[in-house]
């Protein structure tokens, strides 16, 4: 096996080097892009952090990509090395080999994908498919997908593989089809008048082969082998409006996740923006009841996922803003948001003289109110559409000042007040009321060098709920960059979670090398958590984007 | 020819909806088991798992429909979710019940391993994996005798094995509990602290991973051990689960109630 590796990794480099000859007549250019990404802990024990033994003194996730596009053919592979990973992944993420590859052949309106594809219908209800390195999540298909273009706005995509699940393929077949009708390109009025109308309508359909699901006994569970989604989606947009109303259903399908009832998934969503110049607006409401949707019954975990669900919440990057992230519930919830922003001119009363930034945004989510049914076998519950049930999952009201001091010094000052429901999301815990503030300046020693230091205190009347964070960062353009950090649980004497780290980049090339502890907690993105247990130890990240 | 995507889209929106199985045919009938052995179930469990509660309630379930001694249920506290045990809380977890989850690579709770075959399962499946294994065919079995003097246990295990073919194997002894109060964790925050737990895996009496035996046809194989009892724990609520196993998974599993 290490020999088919090394001989891949030859014929990647081989490739690289056929594929950058260029010929004069354009029709043959081929371009070939590609990346290294490799991040490696050396982990250390430490009795407070609850790490008593070392398993694997060398941990690493290692990706190569490498991708070669022409006029009429794209070709791609990808290797990646993890047979001991990152801690925190799932134990069958550990491995190694070439688990992406595919050909993609393009011909006016037609382009044909064989091999592994990611892709994504409307705002993903009933197919995302796409990796996010962070999360360990690579659910692409493995098949063929086919997009049309066969007259003036309207584009067809149709699609059928198995979903990869780690280093295996999941067995049921996926299949799919998506239409958008671009209207504004029949009726030449809306374009007259600056109105874009946009109809999108999308099926998937898996089909997984029976298995036995006892309910007691005497039975056993008679198990839809296909279990179908559809999606109809309508998008206007005029001038600065923009509206987008989405509703997705799904056929029955028992799982692990929904203890095997047969009760319909739907969501059901709207949401509506205003941007102009200096100020923007955003309102969405989402509802979601039973749509976990995979692509292998008895699976439980981040794998195998047909779809993505967004969260209606900010992506924080702040470090306690971010201490705890919401994942989206997927046996059902009502999501709000609203986000509205507005930026005061220079030398106005409250711009002041270099202008200023305000940003407010409020997340809420709640339960659906249920009514029990029945378990196995049975609908599960019903649910009332405009009910919600007895809990908030997460709340969040957060407001953003951005505010120059001067042409050199920028400020950042954030506050938010949060609600976090730990059950909910971790599957323990109470539900706690944080209030958290932010404060981030960022200043321009010289032309080439920048300082920038955040404080950050959370407030919290739950036990050891406190907690404060400061970071400061030196950065010497364009090649240096230096920071230290430390994450302290205010009267928890031991625990101080200091980082720092080194970085160097030269052209494509960055490398950061650094020493310290992280905290266990959560790492999230699209509304999808991966729990990271405690670390201490030394880091190396090297990214080569060629 | 536009109209034809149409027709296509409204067609397959048909198709969703013919999927769906009424309630009248959601059951099949299926045969009684035929028990030709006993069943080994490793249940992965936590004081806080919120949702192991029902899982073991599930494993009660399944016994009653067999019998516990035709299922034997073994419960290991490992892990982030399982409570070690201190002054002010009644725990089970051990380094030994950390070590078997680690081996099983750290597995999401609920989870349990059937005869050490087929992986780690996630709960709606153990149901089936149980009926299949109670009907498969062995030619191992175990008889177990236990006398107690003072705070020692003495385990007599005889093994008898119906197969021409000599063959290496583990014969692994654990101490288990019934019946101990401690708290336990429910979904919707709820805790409850007089909560029943049985099943409760305290020790390997022979070695984390047993003692190496030699199964012989015709050859009653008996192996002795010995074993000081903790004082914490209740004699009378205390079992010896024996069972045998390779790498093709346990051939047969027995347990007997240390004081009977």
């Amino acid at each position: 096996m290490k020999n088919i590796f090394c001989l891949t990794l030859c014929f990647l480099f081989y490739l690289n080097y056929i594929f950058a000859q260029e010929n004069n007549n354009d029709n043959k250019k081929v371009d070939v892009l590609g990346s290294i990404q490799t991040d490696i802990l050396i982990p250390q024990k430490d009795k407070y952090l609850g790490i008593d033994t070392i398993e694997h003194h060398f941990l690493t996730n290692t990706y190569i990509d490498v991708n070669a596009t022409s006029k009429y053919f794209d070709a791609g592979i990808r290797a990646e090395y993890m047979v001991n990973p990152l801690p925190g992944f799932d134990s069958d993420f550990s491995g190694w080999g070439i688990p992406h590859f595919y050909l993609k052949g393009k011909l006016k309106n037609i382009d044909l994908t064989l091999g592994h594809f990611y892709e994504q219908f409307g705002s993903g209800f009933i197919l995302r498919t796409y990796e996010e390195r962070s999360l360990g999540i690579d659910n692409a298909l493995l098949g063929a997908r086919l997009k049309v273009l066969p007259f003036n706005g309207v584009n067809i995509t149709l699609l059928t593989g198995k979903q990869r699940r780690y280093w295996k393929i999941n067995k049921s077949t996926i299949s799919g089809a998506n239409i958008e009708l671009n209207l504004e390109q029949w009726f030449k009025n809306l374009q007259k008048h600056n109105t874009y109308l946009t109809f999108g309508a999308s099926f998937v359909n898996k089909y997984e082969s029976d298995e036995t699901i006892l309910v007691d006994q005497k039975y056993k569970l008679n198990l839809p082998k296909n279990v179908s989604a559809i999606d109809v989606r309508l998008q206007l947009q005029h001038k600065s409006i923009n509206i987008l109303a989405e509703y997705a259903y799904k056929s029955q399908d028992p799982t692990q996740g929904n203890n095997y009832i047969y009760r319909n998934g739907y969501v059901a969503m709207l949401s509506a923006s205003y941007s102009k110049k200096r100020m923007s607006v955003l309102l969405q409401a989402k509802r979601s009841v039973n749509m976990d949707f995979r692509s292998k019954r008895s699976e439980v975990g981040l794998a195998s996922t047909i779809n993505n669900l967004p969260a209606f919440t900010t992506t924080h990057t702040y470090a306690l803003a971010a201490l705890y992230p919401y994942a989206t519930h997927p046996e059902g919830e009502w999501a709000y948001q609203a986000m509205a922003s507005y930026s005061f001119k220079k030398h106005s009363a409250l711009g002041g003289r270099y202008g200023t930034k305000i940003k407010f945004n409020a997340s809420h989510v709640v339960g659906i109110k249920t009514n029990y049914l029945g378990s196995k076998g049975s609908n599960g519950y019903g649910s009332a559409f405009w009910q919600w049930g007895n809990s908030t999952f997460y709340q969040d009201l957060n407001l953003t000042i951005e505010k120059p001091l001067s042409k050199r010094t920028l400020l950042y000052f954030i506050y938010m007040k949060q609600i976090y429901n730990e059950t909910i999301v971790k599957g323990e815990g109470s539900t706690l009321h944080n209030h958290i503030f932010i404060v981030d300046l960022k200043h321009k020693i010289s032309k080439h060098n920048t300082i920038r230091i955040e404080t950050q205190y959370l407030h919290s009347k739950e036990e050891n709920g406190k907690w404060a964070f400061a970071l400061s960062e030196m950065s010497f353009a364009p090649h240096f960059a230096f920071s230290l950090s430390d994450l302290y649980n205010i009267g928890n004497p031991h625990s101080h979670y200091y980082q720092a780290f080194a970085i160097y980049a030269v052209g494509a090339h960055r490398l950061q090398v650094g020493y310290g502890k992280t905290r266990a907690g959560y790492n999230c993105a699209s509304g999808v958590c991966r729990y990271i247990p405690a670390t201490k130890g030394f880091t190396l990240s090297y990214n080569f984007n060629f | 020819m536009k109209r034809i995507y149409i027709y296509f889209f409204i067609a397959l929106f048909v198709f969703c909806s013919c999927n769906n199985i009424s309630e009248d045919e959601r059951l099949i009938d299926i045969p009684s088991a035929i028990i030709k052995r006993n069943v080994l179930v490793e249940e992965f469990t936590g004081q806080r798992c919120i949702n192991c509660p029902n899982a073991a309630n599930t494993l009660h379930d399944i016994q009653k429909n067999y019998s516990s001694n035709n299922v034997i249920v073994v419960s290991i506290h490992g892990g982030n979710l399982a409570v070690a045990n201190s002054s002010k809380t009644v725990g089970f977890r051990t380094k030994l019940a950390d070590l078997y989850y680690n081996n099983y690579n750290k597995p999401l709770l609920p989870s349990a391993i059937i005869n050490k075959q087929g992986g780690v399962l996630p709960q709606a499946q153990w149901a089936s994996e149980i009926y299949n294994k109670l009907q498969e065919e062995t030619n191992t079995n175990i008889i177990l005798n236990c006398t107690i003097k003072n705070s020692t246990l003495s385990i007599a295990t005889t093994i008898k094995y119906n197969d021409e073919t000599k063959q290496n194997a583990k014969l692994q002894l654990w101490l288990v509990e019934d019946s101990v109060v401690a708290p336990q964790q429910f979904p919707n925050n709820i805790i409850k602290k007089d909560y029943l737990h049985n099943n409760i895996l305290r020790e390997a009496i022979n070695g984390t991973s047993g003692q190496d035996i030699v199964l012989e046809h015709n050859k009653d194989n008996i192996y002795n051990n010995k074993i000081d009892i903790n004082t914490a724990y209740n004699k009378n609520n205390l079992h010896v689960v024996a069972f045998v196993y390779n790498n093709n998974g346990v051939l047969q599993v027995s347990k007997l109630k240390i004081n009977k």
